[in-house]
């Protein structure tokens, strides 16, 4: 499939083994297009995590390119990997232990203000950030421990979205919530991917989230990237049959009577 | 026939806040019945206050009674509330066995599968040498894993996520329990071993007429393998009924909040499929 | 959730801070007021407690008192200076190794190894041949046989807190090394690690009176606790004041120090106190 628009983020035949045992990660290439949200679904083991870390400049693929709008990137580069910081964030799956339980809501959620030197109006970036994910102003005083999971969750949304990036990478961003909270959180993230104009790259197992959230799916398994496409094209007729049995799998409730 | 009885069960804790409050349920040999709550709603709770496994400093009240003729001394009613420790021990996994979530902290990390399996065989039926080799191989079988020689001979760490929560219920089941106990036990699997774990529980309930208390948070997956369902807020049992009657007409604001969010997660679904089939797209 | 509790109360910090406060009272005295001059032998051997001589005298003839005071003075500057030394090089190595991958990692853990292995007294031994009998040379070999035990620990907690979620957010957020090891590595590690430092500084104190007692601390005429209890023990039937008093000292200091480790830990860290 070819667009006109050039992806933001781009893995280009990506490779990755650690040292000499089996890949993680064979011949695997996923663009991130502006505007069209993105969904790396598979089972655990399946490499997903590691791609994640090949978009976020975590790690660096064995072979193959890593692209952020076209240039690729290069840890020597330091315009480039600062733009590339800025423009691409993260969201945790455990929002118990991505947030520092020694420092402040208000410190946390600036901080990638400070790293970036975007230093101005700090204060009123992080109220507003917090606004967005309709937490309450006096949140930035208090500790993460005094949050539940789920405001947890929108902690780490706000730092994730406080230097107004393009694209925010969440690693099954709610699959450690209860369904209510998950709802909630989904809804948010979808709120903030249109008013935000944020292209959402999401991890995950939970094709019910991935359909809320995601325009385009890519199905791993084993590391290779099996079956691509429209999320309702690749949901509506799976081609692969692990993506078939993906769908199968999904827990529903009894459809309603009447 | 009525296997278990709680009747009016409290567990207070330390601070004098109620972690489950009033909760009455009774439950049928071979039935199966789902808990649903959040994280914090006091379902594991009630699971282990009903194993007489309540943490120290919880005070447990009210009754919880297990009707099983002959299982005990000619006893035919059993109280767990009050009763000594040892008689509890005693009684534990022929009364109830249980599931947990994360089967990796609940196996020994440092033993292999075979023993950690052959331990309760060795117990309760008393085997030795050859014959309680070929129980462990029988009983690794019947959770449908594939090779169990060479499952009994490998450490939790060494097979996967879906293979431990198997093994888990195969020691679950080595005691043939009355009442099999599954807290949480497919949250922490994918999505396809979940529905694969769901289908060996089913069967294996239904094969040995054991009943099951199953308790998650999700809704759609305690759909899939209960009868009845209690839903637990801030430990009080806030509704009750079939699987039918919760789903489709909740009463209580909660449960709708409950249905409404995984309905609307189903829904988001469904539409994608549709989008495909009708030709358009969302 | 109770985190409206600004001002913890520990009796165990009260009760170390008092023990402990007593042998900072008396060796900050010291410096201002001796009962006698040090090096005064004008009194009778082996005194029994009373006037002028409070506590009695040892065999020499000098003031028991005025050397306790001296051996305070003397014992916490062991204690202090070796915890820095220790601290310091200890910290340095444990990030190091803590940061460090494969072989940088498991050659400082092996060579952490070896030195913890290393006798302390035999480490003493070395430096003091190499410089000289001094409480500068007790302090050097406590203090390094101390940073193999901190950067052993601190190895341990930096890798834990290496492993949370929030340091791959700071790294995402652009935040360099350096700042990530001073706004999310030390505040995370320094609860447990401070605990562990008040405890070694029991331990540094201890180790100094073993020192000066096989003579390898700080020579005389500086009194130190355990020279003295050396010096008294020929007599400890005759006159046990010389040994009972310095030993009674060390006793207060270290049980001090730990009973502050214990209160620093219930009151220092907040997670703990929250989720109990």
């Amino acid at each position: 499939m070819t667009r006109p628009i050039r992806p933001i983020l781009e893995v280009r035949g990506a490779h990755f083994a650690y040292g000499r045992s089996a890949p993680v990660l064979t011949d695997v290439s996923v663009a991130v297009t502006p505007g069209r949200s993105l969904a790396l679904v598979g089972e655990s083991g399946a490499g997903k995590t590691t791609l994640l870390r090949l978009l976020l400049g975590l790690a660096r693929p064995t072979s193959g390119q890593v692209l952020y709008e076209g240039k690729e990137l290069a840890p020597r580069d330091r315009a480039l990997m600062r733009e590339f910081r800025r423009g691409v964030q993260t969201v945790f799956q455990d929002p118990y232990s991505s947030l520092d339980p020694r420092q402040r809501v208000g410190r946390i959620v600036s901080e990638p203000l400070r790293s970036l030197g975007l230093r101005e109006d700090m204060t009123a970036r992080v109220a507003a950030a917090l606004d967005a994910v309709g937490l309450p102003e006096d949140a930035a005083s208090r500790y993460p421990q005094e949050f539940s999971g789920g405001q947890r969750q929108r902690i780490a949304i706000a730092r994730a979205i406080v230097c107004e990036p393009r694209v925010l990478l969440a690693d099954e961003p709610v699959s450690a919530l209860d369904v209510s909270t998950r709802v909630r959180v989904v809804d948010l993230l979808q709120d903030l991917r249109e008013t935000r104009a944020l292209t959402v790259v999401m991890v995950s197992h939970d094709l019910a989230v991935v359909a809320a959230l995601c325009q385009e799916v890519a199905v791993l398994e084993r590391g290779r990237i099996v079956e691509r496409g429209d999320t309702a094209q690749v949901l509506g007729a799976p081609r692969h049959p692990y993506t078939r049995r993906l769908i199968d799998s999904v827990p529903r409730l009894p459809p309603p009577k009447g | 026939m009525t296997l278990l009885t709680v009747a009016g069960l409290h567990v207070r804790g330390p601070e004098g806040r109620d972690l489950v409050s009033d909760v009455s349920f009774t439950l049928g040999a071979g039935e199966r019945l789902g808990l649903i709550g959040e994280s914090g709603s006091g379902k594991s709770m009630t699971a282990l206050a009903i194993t007489g496994l309540t943490p120290p400093g919880l005070t447990v009240s009210g009754s919880v009674v297990f009707d099983t003729p002959g299982l005990d001394r000619g006893l035919d009613r059993i109280e767990v509330v009050g009763a000594g420790e040892r008689r509890l021990t005693s009684l534990r996994g022929r009364l109830t066995s249980t599931v947990f979530q994360e089967p990796l902290t609940a196996l020994d990390p440092l033993m292999r599968v075979g023993r950690q399996v052959a331990e309760p065989l060795r117990r309760r039926r008393g085997l030795r040498g050859r014959a309680l080799h070929a129980a462990v191989t029988a009983a690794l079988e019947e959770v449908r894993l594939a090779d169990p020689e060479r499952i009994a001979r490998a450490y939790p760490h060494e097979i996967s996520g879906g293979q431990r929560q198997r093994v888990a219920i195969a020691m679950a089941l080595a005691c043939d329990p009355a009442l099999l106990i599954a807290d949480e036990p497919t949250t922490a699997l994918d999505v396809t071993v979940q529905a694969d774990v769901l289908t060996l529980l089913d069967g294996l309930v239904e094969e040995r007429g054991m009943a099951l208390l199953f308790i998650s948070h999700d809704l759609a997956v305690v759909s899939r393998i209960a009868e009845r369902v209690i839903v637990l807020k801030d430990g009080v049992a806030v509704e009750s009924g079939s699987v039918g009657e919760v789903v489709n007409a909740p009463r209580h604001p909660y449960t709708r909040e409950l249905v409404g969010s995984a309905r609307r997660l189903d829904g988001a679904l469904d539409s994608a499929i549709d989008g495909a089939i009708d030709g358009r797209t969302p | 959730m109770t985190a409206g509790r600004r001002v913890p109360r520990s009796a165990t910090l009260v009760a170390g801070c008092v023990l402990a406060g007593l042998v900072l009272a008396v060796a900050v005295v010291s410096f201002f007021w001796l009962p006698f001059p040090p090096d005064d032998t004008s009194g009778d051997r082996l005194m029994p407690p009373g006037l002028p001589h409070l506590i009695g005298t040892d065999k020499l003839g000098r003031d028991l008192l005025t050397q306790l005071m001296i051996g305070a003075r003397v014992a916490l500057e062991a204690g202090a200076g070796s915890v820095l030394i220790g601290a310091v090089v200890g910290l340095a190595a444990g990030l190091a190794a803590g940061f460090a991958t494969r072989w940088l990692d498991d050659t400082v853990s092996a060579l952490l190894d070896i030195l913890i292995a290393f006798p302390t007294v035999l480490l003493a031994m070395l430096v003091t041949a190499a410089r000289d009998a001094s409480l500068g040379s007790a302090v050097i070999a406590i203090g390094l046989a101390m940073s193999a035990i901190v950067a052993r620990l601190t190895r341990v907690l930096v890798k834990r807190v290496l492993a949370q979620d929030f340091i791959t957010a700071s790294r995402t957020s652009g935040t360099s090394w350096p700042r990530i090891v001073v706004e999310h590595v030390l505040p995370n590690i320094w609860p447990t690690l401070s605990v562990n430092l008040a405890l070694q500084f029991g331990l540094a104190v201890l180790a100094e009176a073993s020192l000066s007692y096989l003579g390898l601390g700080a020579p005389p005429p500086n009194a130190s606790w355990g020279r003295m209890l050396q010096e008294a023990q020929a007599s400890v039937f005759i006159a046990p004041a010389g040994v009972i008093a310095p030993g009674v000292l060390i006793v207060v200091l270290v049980v001090g120090v730990n009973l502050i480790a214990d209160g620093v830990r219930d009151v220092a860290d907040p997670t703990r106190r929250r989720t109990r």
